[in-house]
């Protein structure tokens, strides 16, 4: 039994083999080109649906890093705010210890009391230690020095002035990983504290100023009063030196705080990279091609193509006529 | 017996040689011509029954041989097979083509989609969140949000005017006239038309006893061409005429079209409705959907209409409209409910924030909306319907980023540094949206990705099919109708021969009566 074929029938099915041959070349060539497996999802519907997952997760991790780049540049600088003020806060202390030293006399404190007052003003630029455009010891306040002199409502003052957020209020958060929000900053009047006088019953009277404010700048102040007055009292700066050593325990509190923020940061950051690598990882499974397969199977397919042109060729050339 | 008897049957075996040789000749001058069916010639024995004016003689009762008919190779169970392959192809062939075209518009597998511009979104919102009140990176969210409704418009308006291309757009009728739908049904009509012609020329020939063998193949090919678009069921009659029908519905009977296809607009689901009217333009089937679940003119409709379930051009627009109108909700809704920055006083160059403080020279507003429709009113309508293609920035914050509400409503007038309602916004990408059925917007775009994916992909498998099916048909028509060199040279050899001998027969004949005629003289 015998089908009867027509020249027809040859060619078509001789071009239909060609066909075939050249759409897998040209799909492989495609995918050899662009180094992924598939154009559109409908031709893999698991593996797109895996790289638009890994695309969405991907954004994130990108998103949580260069949050925590942000976060620790700012974190270091305040970091490097706090040593130096520590170290401010060492010389006052010594300078203090001078002081009470029994040899001492007006004279010299009063000569320890400017050095003081440089060590305060230190610290107030310290608190006005800004990253970028951002002040960071002052809360939400961001765009304002916190530290300066009393704002005249508050009438007559002198001495120094936090402006900024309150404490409690002041957190700046950013996002470090999915829901897990950090502060990345610190109240500057928790820190460094505040210290001026103002006119309370505003009777502009100078000589009945009320003292206003804690913390390491009031404690300062207090000592400097004593200092360079003419009649220092002694027991005063006694006292003040061991409120002084709380101030600085307040600094190395802070300091710690920064420090363990910066050491979560880091693990958070290194965990995150290691996500992206292997988020990575399983997107490029998913879509790209394994070069050595997808170039063998090209060159299988060349061969293949080539055979087919070939017997394509001799198939459908000879016919009787040939022959008569 | 006649003397001349012999000169007759080799003068009719000549001629009939010839008229073989005329045939086969013409088999090969239409080798190539497409729908041609190799013609052959019906011998048999010419007896003294077929012509009744020969002198009857029992002994010499065989008179040569005759040509009965031309007749075409055709197998007509093999051509209603194809058909209904063809039909069932073509079908196939328009959703694959649709289904690849809304994949291309909407692609989200390189960073060109839409996912990769909510992403940048979400990210510049979160940048702000770090640091509120810089002016740059407020105007970084602003170019997010701008290249985001941009892609969300130019996607639905590509995916708009493909439906349009296809079933027109209800709200303007005149788009009808160059749809898909419109062309086909009219070339349909002509089609059905032709085919009542052929047919009343076929009639009348079959009724004269010729073999009408070139409007039969001219008919045949319409018919092939008519079952691409619909799938009518053929009925082969006795005077030679085709009936067509679609479901119960009579299209062609005998000469005349009974049937009319007309496409009317319809609505937002089915921008276009397929009617079939009487030659008066009386209806006969109000909607013929359902009567065309096969052909390219239901894969038109399908892929135009809004059947669920299934993939159409509406779904995927339908879906960017959900997934924009939430988005803009979400948004929106932490935007009225944060903290914007004003000049204050004008023109200084100081930004607060508002809380509270009347002594401002602006007067204290709720924050104006996000994603609007409308970018001049600022307003966002009632319902998603078509929000996708409208969707845009409120022209007073991308006039003034500092109007986008960063900081929370509990921040005091000076703490412009609080960028905690913009990390809620950036945190949005986290958050499941009861509008999206629970999803994220990232879920909600995956699922949607996925859900046109998986549809193209069984759409293409189908056609993959039905594409081998019809291939392995068509090649068995072809061996069926084409012509065969091989054949037509052998044949050609086969009756050049018996011409050949023929001739010798009448030449023998010849001298045999030469012979008799010497004798005579």
């Amino acid at each position: 039994m015998y089908q009867r074929i027509t020249n027809n029938y040859i060619n078509e099915n001789v071009l239909n083999n060609l066909f075939t041959n050249r759409t897998t070349l040209i799909d492989l060539q495609r995918q050899i080109a662009s180094g992924t497996k598939f154009e559109r999802p409908s031709e893999d519907v698991l593996s797109a649906i895996t790289v638009l997952s890994s695309n969405s997760t991907l954004g994130k991790i990108e998103n949580y890093i260069k949050n925590i780049e942000t976060a620790k540049l700012e974190i270091e600088t305040a970091d490097r705010a706090l040593l130096t003020s520590l170290d401010s806060v060492h010389e006052a202390r010594e300078l203090t210890i001078q002081a009470l030293n029994a040899t001492s006399g007006t004279e010299e404190l009063n000569m320890m009391a400017e050095q003081i007052e440089q060590i305060i003003q230190q610290i107030k630029d310290l608190g006005n230690t800004k990253y970028g455009t951002t002040y960071i010891f002052g809360g939400k306040e961001t765009n304002s020095a916190p530290y300066t002199d009393p704002p005249t409502t508050v009438d007559d003052g002198e001495g120094i002035y936090y402006g900024g957020s309150a404490s409690g209020s002041h957190e700046r958060e950013i996002e470090i990983a999915e829901g897990v929000t950090i502060t990345v900053n610190l109240c500057g009047e928790d820190i460094f504290g505040q210290y001026y006088k103002w006119d309370h019953d505003a009777d502009d009277d100078p000589t009945d100023l009320q003292a206003v404010g804690d913390g390491l700048i009031a404690t300062l102040s207090k000592i400097k009063e004593q200092m360079e007055s003419s009649t220092p009292d002694k027991d005063i700066i006694r006292q003040e030196m061991a409120t002084l050593d709380n101030d600085l325990q307040t600094l190395l509190t802070s300091q710690a705080t920064l420090g363990s923020l910066l050491a979560r940061l880091d693990i958070t950051e290194r965990l995150h990279k290691d996500d992206k690598i292997s988020v990575t990882d399983i997107k490029s499974g998913a879509q790209d091609i394994d070069y050595a397969k997808a170039i063998s199977d090209l060159k299988f397919q060349e061969a293949a193509l080539q055979a087919s042109l070939q017997v394509g060729a001799q198939i459908i050339k000879p016919s009787l006529l040939n022959y008569l | 017996m006649s003397t001349l008897f012999g000169i007759y049957n080799a003068q009719r075996s000549l001629s009939l040689n010839q008229a073989v040789m005329d045939i086969i000749n013409n088999n090969i001058a239409n080798i190539n011509t497409p729908g041609y069916s190799k013609q052959r010639a019906e011998i048999s024995q010419l007896t003294s029954g077929n012509i009744s004016t020969i002198p009857q003689n029992a002994a010499q009762d065989s008179m040569g041989a005759v040509i009965d008919a031309i007749t075409r190779n055709r197998d007509l169970f093999l051509d209603n097979y194809y058909r209904e392959e063809k039909s069932s192809l073509s079908y196939y062939q328009e959703l694959s083509e649709n289904a690849d075209l809304i994949e291309d518009i909407t692609n989200e597998l390189d960073n060109t989609g839409i996912g990769s511009s909510l992403n940048e979104l979400y990210l510049s919102l979160s940048q702000l969140s770090a640091n509120a009140n810089d002016f740059v990176l407020r105007n970084n969210v602003i170019q997010k949000a701008v290249e985001l409704s941009t892609k969300f418009n130019s996607i639905y308006s590509q995916l708009e005017n493909q439906r349009t291309n296809l079933v027109g757009d209800y709200t303007q009728p005149d788009t009808l006239d160059g749809s898909k739908v419109k062309i086909i049904s009219d070339d349909l009509n002509d089609k059905l038309n032709s085919i009542a012609d052929l047919n009343n020329s076929i009639i009348l020939a079959t009724a004269e006893g010729t073999s009408p063998n070139f409007l039969l193949d001219n008919r045949d090919t319409l018919l092939d061409e008519i079952s691409q678009y619909i799938p009518a069921d053929i009925k082969q009659e006795i005077n030679g005429s085709v009936t067509i029908s679609l479901g119960n519905t009579l299209l062609v009977s005998g000469k005349t079209q009974t049937g009319f296809f007309s496409v009317t607009s319809g609505d937002i689901d089915n921008p276009a409705t397929l009617q079939i009217e009487n030659p008066t333009g009386g209806v006969l089937v109000a909607d013929a959907y359902s009567l065309v679940s096969s052909g390219q003119l239901g894969a038109v409709l399908e892929m135009g209409g809004s059947e669920a379930n299934e993939l159409t051009i509406k779904s995927v627009m339908d879906n960017l409209d959900t997934l924009a109108y939430e988005l803009a909700n979400t948004i929106n809704n932490l935007q009225i409910s944060g903290q914007y920055m004003v000049e204050n006083p004008a023109g200084s160059g100081i930004y607060e924030l508002t809380n509270g403080d009347d002594i401002l020279t602006v007067p204290i507003e709720t924050p104006p909306y996000f994603f609007v429709d409308d970018a001049t009113a600022g307003t966002i309508p009632a319902t998603a319907a078509g929000f996708a293609k409208l969707i845009c920035i409120n022209d007073a914050i991308a006039d003034d980023p500092y109007q986008i509400s960063a900081a929370s409503a509990t921040a005091g007038i000076e703490e412009t540094g609080d960028g905690a309602n913009a990390l809620l916004m950036s945190q949005a990408r986290n958050s499941v949206i009861a509008g999206l059925g629970g999803a994220t917007t990232d879920q909600y775009l995956i699922n949607m990705v996925s859900d046109v994916g998986s549809k193209a992909n069984r759409i293409s498998t189908n056609y993959e099919i039905k594409e081998n099916i019809s291939q392995q048909l068509k090649m068995k028509r072809e061996s069926v109708i084409g012509v065969n060199l091989d054949e037509e040279m052998a044949d050609l050899i086969r009756f050049q021969r018996s011409y050949e001998a023929s001739a010798r027969v009448f030449s023998a004949v010849n001298d045999n009566i030469k012979t008799i005629l010497a004798m005579m003289g």
